[in-house]
């Protein structure tokens, strides 16, 4: 009876040791949690206050810049950002970069000395990965740029130049795009690019695509909701200029890498989608063996699967333009197979 | 306790008045740490609302004038309005909401240009303005964003005062029926014994609204960590337009930011487009605006909603706008 009472004695004490140290882990969770309480919640419930007196730079100045070329001087402090705060510099164009895996944003004005007043501005956005940065430049290319000699992703336009450089994605912009301005953008970018070189800056996604009648500085990516349909993420693109008489048509072929079953999942995800919203399935022969176009809002999509690829052609001019894009873009699958 | 024996009377009532005593601790701990009124937005100022600065009497009207400079054009289109005259009367104190969100030099089309705030400015002035003042919130530092995109400067010379915000300036305002502007500071301050409103907007493609425009422009007005509209731009908007009731909005589509808005950058973005639109319906004016950018009233939901809700016409051409070129 004795020996029965001790034992029950020490389970009380067990089962009472675990409860105690349940409740501290639960103690330890809702003190960890009140750090990292939901925005939303602490938007909805603090006043919302007016705006604070300018915050002095967080970084000494050049510290997050290479070093200056001799005719720049810091026309500004630098300036930081983190995702919490890119909507103070960008405004509405923070959502381009923040869906596209923003880590950080280091900026500020440079003049030229022999000036002081031609000045431009310096943004060097930290997008986590190469595809990532990527993105975001091929977002926002502009259609007449200068492809630049800098790293395989770069361009010039008459005020500014934009290029990627591994993780970042490096703009230079000014308003006056004098001789000098221009020249010293160029050095800076140089000197950027030997700071942080951008290593193997290949995508290997984007030689899969055929080369015929590839516009040159089209290719592109876009990581989330692209051609408005939620379930894409990571879609690479590429702009064709296919003979059509006497003209050009343009048509935009896409790929996206998933898991084999998923693709063809994807497939018919995307195809219910186009259905769903208006789209109506036509007849061609062209792309009998491809699976068959889909004319949706006045333009022809044509989606299918391969292995673990999905791919396709969207908003093309007319179906046998597609067609023919869809049937090179699906051989370069079959000889490239990701 | 005696491990032998079975549990006893006394022990039982011990056990059962400890028991008692720790529940009661816990719960008095717990009642003593209860916040009876929750979380709040510890709103402890009266709230505000703007005055309507619309005039009655003009009743919607807009003109469309095509030329390259700026203040021909906006001469032309106030004058074909009937004059700067029938909208700003002696004495009057008018604000210009200007879109100065960006430290970005005006050649970048980013923000207001300097020579229409400018021209403005001398018009208002002209006509008996006691006084103008040019605000805006902007995105940017306020008064870097003033001093590099020109405004500051031009507008000073043209007689104007700079109101640039500050913690002060801004007080908590609600919208009836609104379901985002809701004890949110508002930049007030300005508008104090202000007659006269005149909101002075480029034409901008905007990554996240599709446009930004006249109503767009209002979005200036907010503080706080406004951000979060971005969510939902469209309704943001249309609760500004509701919000705000200009007396005259100018849209300046002398050279439109046609991709990569809000900011742009490159001059590629731009395009001349050589329009300057005034107009009493901020609504007509975005609908027009919107076709220098390729698209449709129809595409920009904000446009809709505000005409729906009656603020306005998407309709521009009911108003007969008065079309005239100056070269």
């Amino acid at each position: 009876m004795s020996q029965s009472n001790n034992e029950r004695g020490r389970t009380e004490r067990w089962v009472g040791f675990i409860i105690l140290l349940c409740l501290v882990g639960i103690a330890a969770g809702v003190y960890h949690k009140q750090f990292s309480f939901n925005p939303a919640v602490l938007v909805a419930t603090t006043a919302a206050p007016a705006p604070a007196a300018p915050k002095p730079a967080a970084v000494a100045p050049n510290e997050s810049l290479p070093t200056l070329p001799p005719e720049l001087s810091a026309f500004s402090a630098p300036e930081t950002f983190t995702a919490d705060n890119l909507y103070d510099k960008v405004d509405g164009k923070a959502d381009l970069y923040l869906t596209a895996g923003f880590v950080g944003l280091q900026c500020q004005r440079l003049a030229l000395k022999a000036t002081n007043d031609v000045w431009m501005e310096w943004f060097v956005y930290d997008m986590g990965t190469l595809p990532q940065a990527f993105s975001v430049f091929s977002l926002q290319r502009r259609a007449e740029a200068q492809t630049l000699d800098l790293t395989p992703f770069a361009y010039q336009t008459q005020n500014s130049l934009y290029f990627v450089s591994g993780r970042y994605y490096v703009e230079a912009i000014t308003a006056m795009p004098t001789e000098p301005m221009m020249a010293a953008m160029l050095a800076m970018a140089r000197q950027f690019v030997a700071a942080h070189p951008p290593g193997a800056a290949e995508i290997p996604e984007l030689k899969l695509f055929p080369t015929e009648n590839l516009e040159a500085g089209s290719q592109g990516l876009q990581i989330v909701d692209a051609f408005g349909f939620d379930q894409f993420t990571n879609v690479f693109t590429t702009k064709y200029r296919v003979p059509n008489g006497a003209t050009n048509a343009e048509v935009l072929a896409f790929l996206e890498l998933t898991k084999t079953p998923a693709a063809a999942a994807l497939r018919e995800a995307y195809r219910s989608f186009l259905l769903a919203n208006g789209g109506k399935e036509i007849e061609s022969q062209d792309a009998a063996s491809i699976g068959k176009p889909i004319e949706f809002m006045g333009n022809i999509e044509i989606v299918f699967s391969q292995d673990n690829v999905l791919a396709g052609i969207h908003a093309a001019p007319d179906a046998a333009s597609a067609a023919k894009v869809a049937q090179q873009l699906a051989d370069s699958l079959r000889k490239g197979k990701p | 306790m005696n491990q032998s024996n079975p549990l006893d009377r006394r022990d039982f009532l011990l056990r059962t008045a400890k028991a008692g005593a720790a529940i009661v601790a816990a719960g008095g701990a717990g009642l003593w740490l209860h916040d009876r009124k929750g979380p709040s937005a510890s709103i402890v100022s009266e709230t505000v609302s703007l005055p309507d600065f619309s005039l009655a009497s003009t009743g919607p009207k807009m003109s469309i004038i095509t030329g390259a400079d700026r203040v021909k054009t906006v001469n032309r289109a106030l004058a074909a309005l009937g004059g700067i005259e029938r909208f700003i009367k002696s004495g009057d104190r008018v604000v210009l909401k200007v879109n100065a969100a960006f430290a970005s030099p005006a050649a970048l089309s980013a923000t207001s240009h300097p020579e229409l705030v400018a021209e403005v400015t001398r018009l208002c002035l002209r006509a008996g303005a006691a006084s103008v003042i040019v605000t805006d919130n902007p995105i940017n530092d306020p008064p870097s964003c003033f001093a590099l995109t020109g405004i500051a400067r031009a507008a000073e010379a043209a007689g104007a005062k700079i109101a640039l915000p500050t913690p002060s300036s801004f007080k908590p305002t609600t919208l009836a029926d609104a379901t985002l502007i809701k004890d949110w500071p508002l930049l007030f301050e300005p508008f104090h014994g202000a007659a006269k409103l005149i909101g002075l907007a480029p034409v901008k493609n905007h990554n996240r609204a599709g446009a930004s425009m006249t109503m767009k422009n209002w979005y200036g007005l907010l503080g706080g960590r406004r951000n979060i509209f971005h969510q939902d731009i469209n309704t943001i908007i249309f609760e500004l337009a509701r919000l705000v009731r200009p007396t005259l909005v100018i849209l300046d589509g002398t050279t439109t930011m046609m991709t990569n808005g809000p900011t742009g950058g490159s001059l590629d973005d731009l395009k001349a487009t050589n329009m300057m639109i005034a107009s009493t319906d901020a609504v007509a004016a975005d609908a027009f605006g919107a076709t220098l950018l390729g698209k449709t009233a129809a595409s920009l939901p904000f446009i809709g909603k505000a005409a729906a809700a009656g603020l306005g016409t998407a309709d521009f051409e009911s108003l007969n706008p008065l079309r005239d070129h100056v070269d």
